[in-house]
């Protein structure tokens, strides 16, 4: 299944990570990202996690103080993006360690290395929570190395 | 040295600049741009890191493109990261820079570390477009035989990025694609089929062949993820191979009664619902049972999501096998009142589709329940949606559902009671339909609707509402005057339909209340007539002044319909009035023996004559065409049309307004000018409402905004001057004048000719001159042969649209508007 988008956006409607899988233009995003916060955040906890957004859908998961949204296309299984989101959020909690929003704030950047791992144009094809965390401590250990090199330099 | 900010202050920063972020953003951002401009390449990555992060909050990077781009080129994998996430957040389809990452991703992939090769793949997937696949198909499709697995999956899912923007590479990556299904490492074949399923969606037929791996791959693997991805596939394919749904029923009936996992059990439903195999072979019906009870399942858990799936799927299956969802209505009721509202939505979609005679009364009950009880303003649309779809699912079909019409009248009366909702005119609508078309509802509607006047709720204006409800009072008060033989108490009627309440109220109600009061008085009277004393006679002339009293307050009312209704309905119950009380002895003692003829007789035959009955929809075909009527004869005869005036452009205008541009039509045109033409030619000339080309007479009637002047030059703007200026307009009103006015001649200037004086009149010919569109004088339709006197009426045409009239001699050009008659200025302008 092909996800068309990925946000992180917290309670305040703040973007804390977005994901696009397509090409939209600037407007189209922020037109996106808008609509997609303000329905998100005004529904209750007992509502289902999915709703009909244009041609697609938007499925959301919540998590403390951050709202996890996909978008995806009319004929997509619902329950397995959520397991998708699910599993990212396991490999950032492996990585980050008990992940909250602060640290995502914070390392944007390795948040977005995570997803990379995870998704490829919009495909799940690592589902592996361990393989994950080792491609993510192999790419540290490079940098940890590359910086070192430039200090000694 | 300069301290340089790091990312991680940049952050802090701009959290601690709360309420002032965009001075804070401003300036990190111009401290960027110094920053990337640096030789160091690590300053360079991190300024292009602070700006990826203020791209998250919309600040527009694109000027710092390029750098971007040498970051991505440096060595160091961090930093090259750090570049390639730049260009994936912030370079757009047009950023003109693109061309030159081609090399660069080239480069990359060609690299021996494969986080290198990696990190370039997922920069491709983002910023592939038509010219980077183009040039890269071909080195990813190289990398599709990496040694190692994880950049072999990789490869595969960026190719698929790739060709959906250069489909051309499809044909020769396919077969590569395909043989990776073979592939050894679980992932990569995973990879490979996520993609065929992917491009399975958008052209199915073309990949039927590789259902046979796929096949062998579905009964042999257990990773879900794989599992629920062919499955889709089969999804898109079954439609174009029907065997397939035979061979797939086996496994997906194994699937779906084994399979824990939620989301793998609802692809295999899914897939058996939208691919079409409930229907047209020997095990459909067992495959839908097993479904259903599986669905049934995903009621019972407390997780909406499920609920809200199962909902969706009910849908689907409800067109093939209704039966079996029709027995679990009572899953779909609780649902509709569930909290969560898209749920229930979901559940009046679905009960709207699977309605019928025994479940619509529980239905229709659970939903008006919930409008009448809770009116939540959050949930407005779900009211107004529910309320549409009673009305809806009780008329489906001619009212197929319905057994009881007096229960559903009474729903319906119930509906129009709910506040909030504006659904008055369907109701009236329906309540009209049914009133007309079942003939034995007509007692029991009349009984109702003769308390429905006298309630409150429908009677006092309500202001917050979004229509008043009295709206539907127009439906009730037809009924109750066209069926008031059923009535109980008529004269009860009378008197609430007469109320002063009504003197304000909606124009479309009043005029149906003022045909309804004579019917319902005269069933009043049929009620009296066999018992006939002067007691009744009494009681009739007293509801009659009453009658009358109220159409005359009804006639004030500024709306045509309900002005002439109330005066007719004035003027006949004065006439009844004038019956019952007569001056002579002789008709005073006949009244008392028996009723009046305009009571009996004229009354009823206007009002009550004939019962209006339905008409079928077909009706009007059935009427035979009368003989001798040819229905596709031209009703005119063509006339010819003058060489001349074809010329004009106003038959194009004509036609145009038309719609048509064949001759018939225009002769019909001419036809309809001609006809016109001999009624003006006979037409008094003199008459000052005839606006003929007699432009003297015309002038006079224009009236300017400027202030008059004297010959003197000075502007006199008082009220005396423009009174007199307002008689001599009128007096040119009383009688036109049809030579030109006299205008002191000394002040024209050279070549100025006035358009009001005799000279123009004989030395221009007409199409110069300033005209209505349609010449009616006959001795003005010279042909016109002079070439540059058209272009001059295309330019009087023009200069007409400005709103001048404008008059051409020569080259110069007058604007009348600024001219008076006799003491006007002549000013040449252009």
């Amino acid at each position: 299944m092909a996800i068309n988008f990925l946000l992180l956006i917290s309670r305040q409607g703040k973007v804390r990570l977005a994901k696009w899988f397509h090409a939209l233009s600037a407007k189209e995003r922020v037109k996106i990202v808008r609509d997609v916060a303000s329905i998100v955040l005004v529904r209750k906890p007992k509502m289902c996690n999915f709703f009909e957004y244009k041609a697609g859908k938007i499925v959301y998961r919540r998590y403390a103080s951050l709202y996890f949204v996909c978008g995806i296309d009319s004929t997509d299984n619902e329950l397995i993006t959520l397991e998708v989101i699910h599993r990212f959020v396991e490999c950032l909690d492996r990585y980050f360690g008990n992940v909250c929003e602060l640290d995502l704030i914070f390392n944007f950047e390795k948040a977005y290395y995570v997803l990379e791992e995870i998704l490829l144009a919009g495909q799940c094809h690592e589902t592996s929570k361990l393989a994950v965390q080792n491609l993510m401590l192999g790419g540290d250990a490079e940098a940890e190395i590359e910086t070192q090199q430039h200090e000694v330099l | 040295m300069v301290f340089e900010k790091t990312l991680e202050d940049l952050i802090k920063g701009l959290r601690q600049h709360r309420g002032d972020e965009e001075s804070f953003i401003a300036s990190a951002v111009s401290e960027c741009r110094k920053e990337v401009q640096s030789k160091e390449m690590v300053v360079k990555a991190e300024a292009i890191a602070k700006l990826t992060y203020l791209e998250m909050f919309g600040i527009d990077i694109s000027w710092a493109s390029f750098h971007v781009i040498e970051v991505m080129s440096s060595s160091k994998l961090s930093l090259k990261r750090k570049g390639y996430l730049a260009a994936i957040q912030s370079f757009k389809s047009n950023t003109d820079v693109l061309m030159l990452a081609t090399n660069l991703i080239k480069k990359d992939m060609m690299s021996a570390n494969t986080t290198e090769i990696a990190i370039a793949i997922n920069g491709l997937s983002h910023l592939a477009n038509i010219s980077l696949s183009r040039d890269l198909y071909q080195d990813v499709l190289m990398l599709l035989s990496h040694s190692v697995p994880y950049i072999r999956k990789r490869a595969i899912i960026v190719l698929y990025k790739i060709c959906i923007q250069y489909p051309e590479a499809l044909k020769t990556c396919f077969p590569k694609l395909r043989s990776k299904l073979d592939d050894p490492d679980p992932s990569v074949v995973n990879a490979a089929v996520s993609v065929i399923c992917e491009l399975a969606r958008k052209q199915p037929k073309s990949y039927l062949e590789t259902a046979p791996e796929m096949f062998h791959l579905l009964t042999n693997s257990s990773n879900n993820w794989m599992l629920i991805k062919l499955i889709k596939l089969f999804c898109s394919l079954t439609p174009y191979e029907p065997r397939l749904i035979k061979k797939l029923t086996p496994p997906l009936t194994e699937l779906i009664q084994t399979s824990t996992a939620v989301s793998l059990l609802y692809e295999c439903i899914h897939t058996v619902v939208s691919g079409g195999m409930l229907t047209g072979h020997s095990h459909a019906d067992e495959l839908a049972h097993l479904c259903v009870d599986k669905l049934k399942g995903f009621f019972e858990d407390t997780d909406q999501n499920l609920k809200y799936l199962g909902l969706l799927t009910f849908k689907k299956i409800a067109e093939s096998h209704r039966d079996l969802v029709v027995q679990h209505m009572s899953l779909f009721l609780k649902c509709l009142i569930d909290p969560d509202v898209s749920l229930r939505f979901r559940a009046l979609d679905l009960v709207s589709d699977i309605v019928d005679k025994d479940s619509i009364k529980s239905i229709v009950k659970t939903l008006m329940l919930q409008l009448i009880v809770n009116s939540d303003y959050t949930t407005e649309n779900f009211r107004q949606v529910s309320a549409m779809s009673i009305i809806q699912m009780t008329s489906k079909s001619n009212y197929a559902n319905i057994t009881d019409f007096e229960w559903l009248l009474s729903v319906y009366i119930d509906l129009a009671r709910v506040p909030n909702i504006a659904v008055e005119k369907e109701l009236n609508h329906q309540i009209l339909d049914l009133c007309v078309r079942v003939k034995a509802l007509r007692p029991f509607a009349a009984e109702l609707f003769s308390r429905v006047i006298t309630e409150p709720v429908f009677v006092d204006k309500q202001t917050e509402s979004i229509e008043p409800k009295s709206n539907i009072l127009r439906a009730v008060v037809w009924c109750l005057g066209e069926y008031a033989e059923f009535l109980p108490d008529a004269i009860a009627v009378v008197e609430a339909l007469i109320r002063p309440v009504f003197y304000t109220y909606p124009p479309e109600v009043q005029s149906v209340l003022l045909w309804a009061l004579p019917k319902v008085y005269i069933q009043k009277f049929r009620e009296l007539v066999n018992s006939w004393d002067s007691e009744k006679l009494t009681v009739l002339s007293m509801w009659a002044e009453e009658i009358q009293l109220f159409a005359k307050h009804l006639m004030s009312v500024h709306h045509i319909e309900v002005k002439t209704r109330a005066a007719e309905i004035y003027y006949i119950f004065t006439q009844l009035l004038d019956v019952f009380k007569p001056s002579d002895a002789n008709a005073t003692l006949e009244l008392l023996n028996q009723p009046p003829y305009i009571l009996q007789n004229t009354l009823p035959v206007l009002f009550t004559h004939a019962p209006l009955n339905p008409v079928a929809f077909k009706a009007q075909g059935k009427v035979q065409t009368p003989e001798g009527l040819d229905l596709n004869v031209q009703i005119n005869a063509e006339l010819v049309v003058p060489e001349e005036l074809k010329k004009k452009d106003v038959w194009a205008y004509v036609s145009a307004l038309d719609g048509t541009n064949d001759v018939s039509s225009r002769s019909f045109e001419l036809s309809k000018l001609d006809s016109f033409q001999s009624s003006v030619s006979g037409h008094d000339r003199k008459s000052p409402f005839y606006l003929g080309n007699d432009r003297s007479s015309a002038e006079n009637l224009i009236i300017t905004d400027e202030p008059s002047k004297n010959e003197n030059g000075i502007s006199v703007n008082n009220d005396e001057e423009m009174v007199s200026q307002m008689s001599t307009i009128k007096t040119g009103y009383s009688y036109p004048i049809t030579g030109p006015v006299e205008i002191a001649q000394d002040e024209l200037p050279e070549g100025v000719v006035l358009s009001d004086t005799d000279a123009e009149h004989t030395s221009v010919p007409l199409n110069a001159k300033e005209v209505p569109l349609i010449s009616f004088d006959e001795t003005l339709r010279e042909p016109n042969t002079d070439d540059s006197l058209i272009k001059k009426v295309t330019k009087v045409k023009k200069s007409k649209k400005k709103g001048h009239r404008v008059v051409l001699d020569g080259e110069t050009k007058v604007k009348k508007s600024s001219k008076k008659k006799k003491s006007s200025k002549k000013k040449s302008t252009l």
